[in-house]
Protein backbone atom coordinates (compact mmCIF):
# COMPACT_ATOMS: atom_id res chain seq x y z
CA UNK A 1 0.00 0.00 0.00
CA UNK A 2 3.14 2.45 0.79
CA UNK A 3 4.57 2.03 -2.51
CA UNK A 4 3.67 4.47 -3.97
CA UNK A 5 5.48 6.38 -1.07
CA UNK A 6 8.68 4.78 -0.93
CA UNK A 7 9.30 4.33 -5.20
CA UNK A 8 8.65 8.53 -5.19
CA UNK A 9 10.92 8.35 -2.11
CA UNK A 10 13.85 6.43 -4.26
CA UNK A 11 13.46 8.50 -7.18
CA UNK A 12 14.00 11.95 -4.65
CA UNK A 13 16.94 10.84 -3.25
CA UNK A 14 18.42 9.52 -6.41
CA UNK A 15 17.98 13.31 -7.78
CA UNK A 16 19.08 14.84 -5.03
CA UNK A 17 22.44 13.24 -5.29
CA UNK A 18 22.08 13.69 -9.00
CA UNK A 19 21.92 17.33 -8.41
CA UNK A 20 24.76 17.51 -6.20
CA UNK A 21 26.77 16.48 -9.02
CA UNK A 22 25.48 18.69 -11.67
CA UNK A 23 26.56 21.24 -8.86
CA UNK A 24 29.91 20.06 -8.40
CA UNK A 25 30.36 20.00 -12.71
CA UNK A 26 29.04 23.98 -12.77
CA UNK A 27 30.97 25.17 -9.90
CA UNK A 28 34.21 23.57 -11.90
CA UNK A 29 33.57 25.13 -15.22
CA UNK A 30 36.47 27.11 -14.66
CA UNK A 31 38.92 24.46 -13.50
CA UNK A 32 41.80 23.01 -15.73
CA UNK A 33 41.87 19.62 -16.52
CA UNK A 34 38.38 18.67 -14.78
CA UNK A 35 36.34 16.11 -15.99
CA UNK A 36 32.53 16.26 -15.46
CA UNK A 37 30.82 13.28 -13.44
CA UNK A 38 27.51 11.71 -14.68
CA UNK A 39 25.26 9.60 -13.18
CA UNK A 40 24.37 6.12 -13.81
CA UNK A 41 20.63 5.18 -12.42
CA UNK A 42 19.52 1.80 -12.30
CA UNK A 43 15.60 -0.09 -11.72
CA UNK A 44 15.40 -2.32 -8.80
CA UNK A 45 12.44 -4.26 -9.40
CA UNK A 46 10.49 -5.96 -6.54
CA UNK A 47 7.28 -7.83 -6.71
CA UNK A 48 3.92 -6.66 -5.19
CA UNK A 49 1.19 -8.90 -5.87
CA UNK A 50 0.36 -12.35 -5.69
CA UNK A 51 0.52 -12.49 -9.80
CA UNK A 52 3.17 -12.48 -12.05
CA UNK A 53 4.22 -9.03 -13.21
CA UNK A 54 2.73 -7.58 -10.69
CA UNK A 55 6.15 -5.69 -10.21
CA UNK A 56 6.91 -1.91 -9.28
CA UNK A 57 10.15 -0.54 -9.99
CA UNK A 58 12.47 1.75 -7.89
CA UNK A 59 15.44 3.53 -8.89
CA UNK A 60 18.72 2.94 -7.46
CA UNK A 61 21.58 5.89 -8.40
CA UNK A 62 23.82 2.98 -9.32
CA UNK A 63 27.15 4.83 -9.60
CA UNK A 64 28.86 8.16 -10.75
CA UNK A 65 31.21 7.86 -13.68
CA UNK A 66 33.25 10.04 -15.55
CA UNK A 67 32.87 11.95 -18.73
CA UNK A 68 36.27 11.17 -20.57
CA UNK A 69 35.90 13.73 -23.63
CA UNK A 70 38.36 15.87 -23.90
CA UNK A 71 38.17 19.64 -23.12
CA UNK A 72 38.92 22.35 -25.50
CA UNK A 73 41.82 23.97 -25.39
CA UNK A 74 42.74 27.35 -24.00
CA UNK A 75 45.83 29.50 -25.28
CA UNK A 76 47.74 30.86 -22.08
CA UNK A 77 51.22 32.08 -23.79
CA UNK A 78 52.67 31.21 -20.45
CA UNK A 79 55.57 28.31 -21.18
CA UNK A 80 54.90 26.20 -18.14
CA UNK A 81 51.10 25.62 -19.37
CA UNK A 82 50.93 22.19 -20.99
CA UNK A 83 48.20 20.41 -21.89
CA UNK A 84 48.00 17.19 -22.64
CA UNK A 85 46.39 16.13 -26.07
CA UNK A 86 44.78 12.33 -26.11
CA UNK A 87 44.64 9.70 -23.83
CA UNK A 88 47.31 10.42 -21.72
CA UNK A 89 47.81 11.40 -17.91
CA UNK A 90 50.90 12.82 -16.38
CA UNK A 91 52.53 11.17 -13.01
CA UNK A 92 53.19 13.68 -9.73
CA UNK A 93 54.68 12.44 -6.73
CA UNK A 94 52.38 13.30 -3.74
CA UNK A 95 52.98 12.40 0.33
CA UNK A 96 50.21 9.62 -0.10
CA UNK A 97 52.08 8.02 -3.61
CA UNK A 98 52.06 8.54 -6.98
CA UNK A 99 48.84 10.31 -8.37
CA UNK A 100 48.08 11.02 -12.13
CA UNK A 101 46.61 14.06 -13.30
CA UNK A 102 45.72 16.61 -16.46
CA UNK A 103 46.15 19.62 -15.10
CA UNK A 104 49.66 20.06 -16.03
CA UNK A 105 49.75 23.89 -15.48
CA UNK A 106 53.72 23.38 -14.01
CA UNK A 107 56.10 26.14 -12.51
CA UNK A 108 58.86 25.89 -10.66
CA UNK A 109 59.96 24.76 -7.31
CA UNK A 110 62.48 26.36 -5.60
CA UNK A 111 65.44 23.78 -6.40
CA UNK A 112 64.27 24.42 -10.27
CA UNK A 113 61.93 21.11 -10.30
CA UNK A 114 58.61 21.59 -12.07
CA UNK A 115 55.60 21.33 -9.91
CA UNK A 116 52.13 21.37 -10.46
CA UNK A 117 50.08 24.13 -9.35
CA UNK A 118 49.25 22.15 -5.89
CA UNK A 119 53.18 21.82 -5.20
CA UNK A 120 53.53 18.19 -6.31
CA UNK A 121 56.90 17.16 -8.25
CA UNK A 122 56.22 16.15 -11.46
CA UNK A 123 57.63 12.49 -12.55
CA UNK A 124 59.91 11.81 -15.72
CA UNK A 125 59.49 8.63 -17.72
CA UNK A 126 61.06 6.78 -15.29
CA UNK A 127 58.53 7.69 -12.49
CA UNK A 128 61.52 9.75 -10.72
CA UNK A 129 60.77 13.43 -9.38
CA UNK A 130 61.87 15.86 -12.72
CA UNK A 131 65.16 17.75 -11.93
CA UNK A 132 65.58 20.81 -13.48
CA UNK A 133 69.21 23.37 -12.84
CA UNK A 134 67.91 25.88 -10.85
CA UNK A 135 69.78 28.47 -13.22
CA UNK A 136 67.79 27.11 -16.40
CA UNK A 137 66.78 29.93 -18.31
CA UNK A 138 64.12 28.39 -21.08
CA UNK A 139 62.64 25.54 -21.10
CA UNK A 140 60.81 23.82 -23.95
CA UNK A 141 58.66 20.91 -23.98
CA UNK A 142 58.33 19.25 -26.92
CA UNK A 143 54.97 17.21 -27.73
CA UNK A 144 56.48 13.66 -26.47
CA UNK A 145 57.33 15.61 -23.41
CA UNK A 146 60.81 15.98 -24.04
CA UNK A 147 61.96 19.04 -21.87
CA UNK A 148 64.65 21.14 -23.07
CA UNK A 149 67.10 23.01 -21.14
CA UNK A 150 68.35 26.14 -23.03
CA UNK A 151 69.05 23.58 -26.19
CA UNK A 152 69.58 20.56 -24.54
CA UNK A 153 67.40 18.08 -24.16
CA UNK A 154 67.04 16.99 -20.35
CA UNK A 155 64.79 14.76 -19.70
CA UNK A 156 61.30 13.80 -20.85
CA UNK A 157 58.38 13.95 -18.93
CA UNK A 158 56.11 10.71 -18.52
CA UNK A 159 52.93 10.21 -20.37
CA UNK A 160 51.28 7.48 -19.35
CA UNK A 161 47.39 5.83 -19.88
CA UNK A 162 45.40 3.55 -18.12
CA UNK A 163 42.85 0.69 -19.52
CA UNK A 164 40.27 1.39 -17.19
CA UNK A 165 39.92 5.09 -16.61
CA UNK A 166 36.33 4.57 -14.68
CA UNK A 167 38.24 2.68 -12.04
CA UNK A 168 40.59 5.69 -11.38
CA UNK A 169 39.91 6.88 -7.37
CA UNK A 170 39.30 11.38 -7.91
CA UNK A 171 40.78 13.06 -5.35
CA UNK A 172 41.22 16.97 -4.82
CA UNK A 173 42.95 18.72 -6.64
CA UNK A 174 42.60 16.89 -10.09
CA UNK A 175 44.48 14.33 -8.47
CA UNK A 176 43.32 10.80 -9.63
CA UNK A 177 44.55 7.48 -7.84
CA UNK A 178 44.60 3.71 -9.01
CA UNK A 179 45.80 0.19 -8.35
CA UNK A 180 46.43 -0.13 -12.08
CA UNK A 181 50.41 -0.12 -13.22
CA UNK A 182 50.35 2.58 -15.71
CA UNK A 183 51.35 2.10 -19.27
CA UNK A 184 53.36 4.26 -22.03
CA UNK A 185 50.74 6.36 -23.59
CA UNK A 186 52.47 6.74 -27.32
CA UNK A 187 49.13 8.76 -28.58
CA UNK A 188 49.42 11.35 -25.88
CA UNK A 189 50.66 14.89 -27.19
CA UNK A 190 51.45 17.58 -24.71
CA UNK A 191 51.07 20.90 -26.31
CA UNK A 192 53.30 24.25 -24.59
CA UNK A 193 51.25 27.15 -23.56
CA UNK A 194 48.04 25.92 -23.78
CA UNK A 195 45.91 24.42 -20.56
CA UNK A 196 43.10 22.11 -21.37
CA UNK A 197 39.35 23.79 -19.97
CA UNK A 198 37.09 21.23 -18.15
CA UNK A 199 34.84 19.98 -20.18
CA UNK A 200 32.05 20.35 -18.95
CA UNK A 201 29.31 21.96 -21.23
CA UNK A 202 27.71 24.51 -19.28
CA UNK A 203 24.29 24.54 -21.72
CA UNK A 204 24.01 20.36 -21.08
CA UNK A 205 24.47 20.92 -17.25
CA UNK A 206 21.75 23.74 -17.08
CA UNK A 207 19.25 21.90 -19.26
CA UNK A 208 19.55 18.95 -16.98
CA UNK A 209 19.78 20.67 -13.66
CA UNK A 210 15.92 22.23 -14.75
CA UNK A 211 15.05 18.84 -16.05
CA UNK A 212 15.59 17.17 -12.37
CA UNK A 213 14.03 19.43 -10.88
CA UNK A 214 10.90 19.52 -12.62
CA UNK A 215 11.14 15.39 -12.28
CA UNK A 216 11.66 16.27 -8.15
CA UNK A 217 8.30 18.11 -8.52
CA UNK A 218 6.45 15.64 -10.61
CA UNK A 219 7.55 13.00 -8.59
CA UNK A 220 6.67 14.84 -5.15
CA UNK A 221 3.06 15.55 -6.69
CA UNK A 222 2.95 11.74 -7.55
CA UNK A 223 3.77 11.01 -3.75
CA UNK A 224 1.34 13.34 -2.28
CA UNK A 225 -1.33 11.79 -4.65
CA UNK A 226 -0.47 8.40 -3.50
CA UNK A 227 -0.92 10.11 0.05
CA UNK A 228 -4.35 11.77 -0.95
CA UNK A 229 -5.22 8.29 -2.51
CA UNK A 230 -4.54 6.74 1.27
CA UNK A 231 -6.60 9.22 3.01
CA UNK A 232 -9.59 8.82 1.03
CA UNK A 233 -9.58 5.06 1.24
CA UNK A 234 -9.25 5.51 5.10
CA UNK A 235 -12.24 7.72 4.93
CA UNK A 236 -14.34 5.99 3.16
CA UNK A 237 -13.63 2.87 4.61
CA UNK A 238 -14.38 4.13 7.83
CA UNK A 239 -17.81 5.76 6.56
CA UNK A 240 -18.64 2.40 5.49
CA UNK A 241 -17.97 1.09 9.73
CA UNK A 242 -20.09 4.12 11.20
CA UNK A 243 -22.73 2.96 8.29
CA UNK A 244 -23.33 -0.79 9.82
CA UNK B 1 22.19 20.17 1.99
CA UNK B 2 25.29 19.68 -0.04
CA UNK B 3 24.56 20.89 -3.31
CA UNK B 4 23.96 24.29 -1.61
CA UNK B 5 27.58 24.70 -0.51
CA UNK B 6 29.04 22.87 -3.28
CA UNK B 7 27.48 26.23 -5.31
CA UNK B 8 28.35 28.57 -2.77
CA UNK B 9 31.71 27.36 -3.25
CA UNK B 10 31.64 27.80 -6.62
CA UNK B 11 30.36 31.37 -6.79
CA UNK B 12 33.32 31.96 -4.18
CA UNK B 13 35.40 31.07 -6.51
CA UNK B 14 33.75 33.32 -9.07
CA UNK B 15 34.22 36.10 -7.15
CA UNK B 16 37.53 35.91 -6.88
CA UNK B 17 38.23 35.41 -10.60
CA UNK B 18 36.48 38.97 -11.14
CA UNK B 19 38.78 40.35 -8.24
CA UNK B 20 41.93 39.17 -9.94
CA UNK B 21 40.72 40.06 -13.30
CA UNK B 22 39.49 43.28 -12.25
CA UNK B 23 42.93 43.82 -11.14
CA UNK B 24 44.52 43.35 -13.86
CA UNK B 25 42.46 45.79 -15.87
CA UNK B 26 43.04 48.21 -13.70
CA UNK B 27 46.85 47.87 -13.98
CA UNK B 28 46.88 47.46 -17.76
CA UNK B 29 48.72 51.32 -17.82
CA UNK B 30 50.94 50.48 -14.61
CA UNK B 31 54.86 49.94 -15.84
CA UNK B 32 56.38 46.67 -15.48
CA UNK B 33 53.57 45.32 -14.10
CA UNK B 34 52.54 41.69 -14.65
CA UNK B 35 48.98 40.13 -14.70
CA UNK B 36 47.60 37.78 -12.43
CA UNK B 37 45.76 34.41 -12.57
CA UNK B 38 43.50 32.77 -10.69
CA UNK B 39 44.22 29.07 -10.58
CA UNK B 40 41.29 26.71 -9.49
CA UNK B 41 41.44 23.06 -8.28
CA UNK B 42 38.16 20.66 -7.62
CA UNK B 43 37.53 19.63 -4.04
CA UNK B 44 37.62 16.37 -2.62
CA UNK B 45 35.24 13.66 -3.32
CA UNK B 46 32.95 12.19 -0.99
CA UNK B 47 32.63 8.14 -1.94
CA UNK B 48 29.23 7.12 -1.22
CA UNK B 49 29.92 3.42 -2.59
CA UNK B 50 33.33 2.99 -3.15
CA UNK B 51 34.27 1.45 -7.22
CA UNK B 52 35.83 -2.29 -6.39
CA UNK B 53 33.52 -3.48 -3.43
CA UNK B 54 31.32 -6.82 -3.47
CA UNK B 55 27.98 -6.35 -4.82
CA UNK B 56 27.64 -10.19 -4.36
CA UNK B 57 28.76 -12.86 -1.99
CA UNK B 58 29.85 -14.61 -5.66
CA UNK B 59 32.90 -11.78 -6.26
CA UNK B 60 31.34 -9.44 -8.64
CA UNK B 61 32.35 -6.20 -7.87
CA UNK B 62 31.03 -2.32 -8.56
CA UNK B 63 33.00 -0.96 -11.68
CA UNK B 64 32.54 2.60 -10.73
CA UNK B 65 31.55 3.80 -7.40
CA UNK B 66 29.40 7.02 -6.31
CA UNK B 67 31.61 9.79 -5.92
CA UNK B 68 30.28 13.40 -4.96
CA UNK B 69 32.81 16.34 -5.57
CA UNK B 70 32.57 18.89 -3.08
CA UNK B 71 33.04 21.34 -5.02
CA UNK B 72 35.98 23.79 -6.10
CA UNK B 73 38.38 26.18 -4.48
CA UNK B 74 41.26 28.67 -5.54
CA UNK B 75 44.31 27.00 -5.43
CA UNK B 76 46.80 29.89 -6.32
CA UNK B 77 46.60 33.58 -7.85
CA UNK B 78 49.37 32.86 -10.18
CA UNK B 79 51.43 35.74 -11.52
CA UNK B 80 52.36 35.74 -15.59
CA UNK B 81 55.56 36.35 -15.74
CA UNK B 82 55.83 37.13 -19.92
CA UNK B 83 57.71 40.18 -21.02
CA UNK B 84 55.54 43.05 -21.77
CA UNK B 85 55.92 45.50 -24.46
CA UNK B 86 58.83 47.97 -24.53
CA UNK B 87 57.50 51.28 -25.53
CA UNK B 88 59.55 54.15 -26.48
CA UNK B 89 59.42 57.09 -24.26
CA UNK B 90 62.42 59.52 -25.00
CA UNK B 91 63.01 60.03 -21.70
CA UNK B 92 67.12 59.52 -20.54
CA UNK B 93 66.12 58.07 -17.22
CA UNK B 94 63.76 55.53 -18.43
CA UNK B 95 64.71 51.85 -18.59
CA UNK B 96 63.39 48.49 -19.63
CA UNK B 97 64.83 45.24 -18.80
CA UNK B 98 64.56 42.70 -21.97
CA UNK B 99 64.31 39.28 -21.14
CA UNK B 100 65.00 38.08 -17.20
CA UNK B 101 65.97 40.25 -14.61
CA UNK B 102 65.10 43.00 -11.69
CA UNK B 103 66.10 45.82 -11.08
CA UNK B 104 67.10 45.89 -7.20
CA UNK B 105 65.98 48.50 -5.11
CA UNK B 106 67.09 49.09 -1.57
CA UNK B 107 63.47 50.16 0.88
CA UNK B 108 63.96 52.74 3.52
CA UNK B 109 64.18 49.89 6.04
CA UNK B 110 67.16 48.45 4.49
CA UNK B 111 65.44 45.64 2.70
CA UNK B 112 66.24 44.94 -1.09
CA UNK B 113 62.59 44.45 -3.00
CA UNK B 114 62.53 44.10 -6.78
CA UNK B 115 60.91 45.60 -9.74
CA UNK B 116 60.49 45.73 -13.56
CA UNK B 117 59.24 49.29 -13.44
CA UNK B 118 62.54 51.71 -14.87
CA UNK B 119 60.86 54.98 -14.74
CA UNK B 120 64.06 56.62 -12.80
CA UNK B 121 64.27 59.72 -11.44
CA UNK B 122 67.22 61.80 -9.68
CA UNK B 123 66.78 62.40 -5.87
CA UNK B 124 68.42 66.28 -4.99
CA UNK B 125 71.69 64.44 -4.14
CA UNK B 126 71.71 63.40 -7.66
CA UNK B 127 71.50 59.40 -7.18
CA UNK B 128 69.47 57.19 -8.94
CA UNK B 129 65.96 56.11 -7.49
CA UNK B 130 62.62 54.89 -8.46
CA UNK B 131 59.30 56.89 -8.50
CA UNK B 132 59.05 56.42 -4.70
CA UNK B 133 62.51 57.87 -4.13
CA UNK B 134 64.34 54.26 -3.26
CA UNK B 135 67.96 53.83 -4.10
CA UNK B 136 68.26 51.55 -7.10
CA UNK B 137 71.26 49.35 -6.28
CA UNK B 138 74.05 49.87 -6.26
CA UNK B 139 73.46 53.58 -5.73
CA UNK B 140 74.90 55.61 -8.60
CA UNK B 141 75.26 59.75 -7.71
CA UNK B 142 75.28 61.42 -11.23
CA UNK B 143 77.79 64.08 -10.95
CA UNK B 144 76.21 67.97 -11.05
CA UNK B 145 76.50 69.83 -14.77
CA UNK B 146 75.95 66.73 -16.28
CA UNK B 147 75.01 66.97 -19.61
CA UNK B 148 73.91 63.45 -20.69
CA UNK B 149 73.19 60.31 -18.96
CA UNK B 150 73.61 56.66 -21.28
CA UNK B 151 72.87 53.45 -20.11
CA UNK B 152 73.95 50.87 -22.05
CA UNK B 153 72.87 47.82 -22.54
CA UNK B 154 74.55 45.61 -19.70
CA UNK B 155 73.94 48.57 -17.77
CA UNK B 156 77.15 50.50 -16.73
CA UNK B 157 75.75 54.21 -16.40
CA UNK B 158 77.68 56.90 -18.57
CA UNK B 159 77.15 60.60 -17.60
CA UNK B 160 78.84 63.47 -19.95
CA UNK B 161 79.90 66.24 -17.83
CA UNK B 162 79.89 69.67 -19.11
CA UNK B 163 83.36 70.23 -20.51
CA UNK B 164 84.57 66.72 -20.46
CA UNK B 165 84.55 65.03 -23.85
CA UNK B 166 85.27 61.37 -22.26
CA UNK B 167 82.27 60.07 -20.64
CA UNK B 168 82.57 59.34 -16.91
CA UNK B 169 82.01 56.01 -16.12
CA UNK B 170 79.35 55.75 -12.75
CA UNK B 171 78.65 52.05 -12.24
CA UNK B 172 76.72 49.10 -13.35
CA UNK B 173 73.04 48.25 -12.21
CA UNK B 174 72.47 44.97 -10.86
CA UNK B 175 70.07 42.50 -11.81
CA UNK B 176 68.47 39.86 -10.03
CA UNK B 177 66.98 36.68 -11.16
CA UNK B 178 64.55 34.10 -9.59
CA UNK B 179 64.01 30.44 -10.09
CA UNK B 180 60.40 30.84 -9.63
CA UNK B 181 59.32 34.54 -10.70
CA UNK B 182 55.71 33.52 -9.35
CA UNK B 183 56.81 32.96 -6.43
CA UNK B 184 57.49 36.46 -5.42
CA UNK B 185 55.97 38.86 -3.52
CA UNK B 186 54.28 41.66 -4.55
CA UNK B 187 54.14 44.52 -2.13
CA UNK B 188 52.77 47.08 -4.46
CA UNK B 189 54.57 49.84 -5.95
CA UNK B 190 55.60 47.97 -8.67
CA UNK B 191 57.48 46.22 -6.03
CA UNK B 192 58.59 42.54 -5.57
CA UNK B 193 59.97 41.07 -2.42
CA UNK B 194 61.84 37.32 -2.50
CA UNK B 195 59.86 34.76 -0.66
CA UNK B 196 61.10 30.97 0.30
CA UNK B 197 58.75 29.75 -2.70
CA UNK B 198 60.90 32.07 -5.58
CA UNK B 199 64.30 31.07 -4.62
CA UNK B 200 67.16 32.88 -3.11
CA UNK B 201 67.80 35.92 -5.55
CA UNK B 202 70.65 35.25 -8.02
CA UNK B 203 72.63 38.68 -8.69
CA UNK B 204 74.26 39.49 -11.67
CA UNK B 205 74.54 42.09 -14.60
CA UNK B 206 72.74 42.76 -17.61
CA UNK B 207 73.65 40.48 -20.88
CA UNK B 208 75.29 38.07 -18.80
CA UNK B 209 74.03 34.01 -20.12
CA UNK B 210 70.68 34.16 -17.98
CA UNK B 211 70.52 37.73 -17.57
CA UNK B 212 67.92 40.39 -19.76
CA UNK B 213 69.53 43.19 -21.10
CA UNK B 214 68.90 46.97 -20.35
CA UNK B 215 67.53 49.52 -22.88
CA UNK B 216 67.44 52.61 -22.35
CA UNK B 217 64.74 55.30 -23.21
CA UNK B 218 61.97 52.48 -23.19
CA UNK B 219 59.59 51.25 -20.40
CA UNK B 220 58.12 47.96 -20.17
CA UNK B 221 54.12 48.35 -20.56
CA UNK B 222 52.10 45.79 -18.49
CA UNK B 223 51.38 42.14 -20.45
CA UNK B 224 47.80 42.51 -19.65
CA UNK B 225 46.08 41.47 -22.82
CA UNK B 226 42.34 43.90 -22.70
CA UNK B 227 40.88 41.25 -25.32
CA UNK B 228 41.19 38.61 -22.76
CA UNK B 229 40.62 39.57 -19.67
CA UNK B 230 37.22 41.12 -21.16
CA UNK B 231 36.67 37.34 -22.10
CA UNK B 232 37.25 35.82 -19.05
CA UNK B 233 35.26 38.19 -17.06
CA UNK B 234 32.38 37.32 -19.27
CA UNK B 235 33.14 33.81 -18.51
CA UNK B 236 33.39 34.68 -14.80
CA UNK B 237 30.34 36.20 -14.67
CA UNK B 238 28.50 33.65 -16.63
CA UNK B 239 29.77 30.86 -14.58
CA UNK B 240 28.61 32.45 -11.43
CA UNK B 241 24.95 33.11 -12.56
CA UNK B 242 25.07 29.63 -13.56
CA UNK B 243 25.98 29.15 -9.97
CA UNK B 244 23.66 31.12 -8.98
CA UNK B 245 20.95 29.13 -10.48
CA UNK B 246 22.18 25.91 -8.98
CA UNK B 247 21.32 27.53 -5.71
CA UNK B 248 18.29 28.38 -6.37
CA UNK B 249 17.36 25.15 -7.70
CA UNK B 250 18.60 23.61 -4.86
CA UNK B 251 16.56 25.89 -2.68
CA UNK B 252 13.58 24.74 -5.28
CA UNK B 253 13.69 21.33 -4.16
CA UNK B 254 13.81 21.70 -0.86
CA UNK B 255 10.72 24.15 -0.65
CA UNK B 256 8.57 20.91 -2.98
CA UNK B 257 9.62 19.12 0.37
CA UNK B 258 8.18 21.38 2.65
CA UNK B 259 4.63 22.04 0.66
CA UNK B 260 4.18 18.07 0.74
CA UNK B 261 1.40 16.93 3.19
Amino acid sequence: MESPLYIGLSRQVALRRHLEVVANNIANMNTVGFRADRMLFETAMERVGSKRGEQVAFTIDRATYTDTRPGSFRETGRALDLAIEGDGWIGVQTPEGVRYTRDARLSRAEDGGLVTVGGHPVLDDGGQPLQVPPDAETIAIGPDGTVTVDGNPLARIGLVRFEDQQGMRRGEQGLHATEEAPQAAPDARLAQGKVESANVQPIVEMARMMDLSRDYQAVSRMVEEGHELLRSAIGRLGKATQGT
Amino acid sequence: MRVLNIAATGMMAQQLNVEVISNNIANINTTGFKRARAEFQDLMYQSERRQGSLSSDTGTIVPAGIEIGLGVKPAAVNRIHTQGNLVSTGNELDLAVEGRGYLNVTLPDGNTAYTRAGSLKLSPEGTLVTADGYTVAPGITVPENTREIAINRSGEILAYVQGDTDPQNLGQLTLSVFVNEAGLEAIGDNLFRDTPASGEPQDGIAGQAGFGSIRQRYLESSNVNVVQEITDLISAQRAYEMNSKVVETGDEMSATITNMR
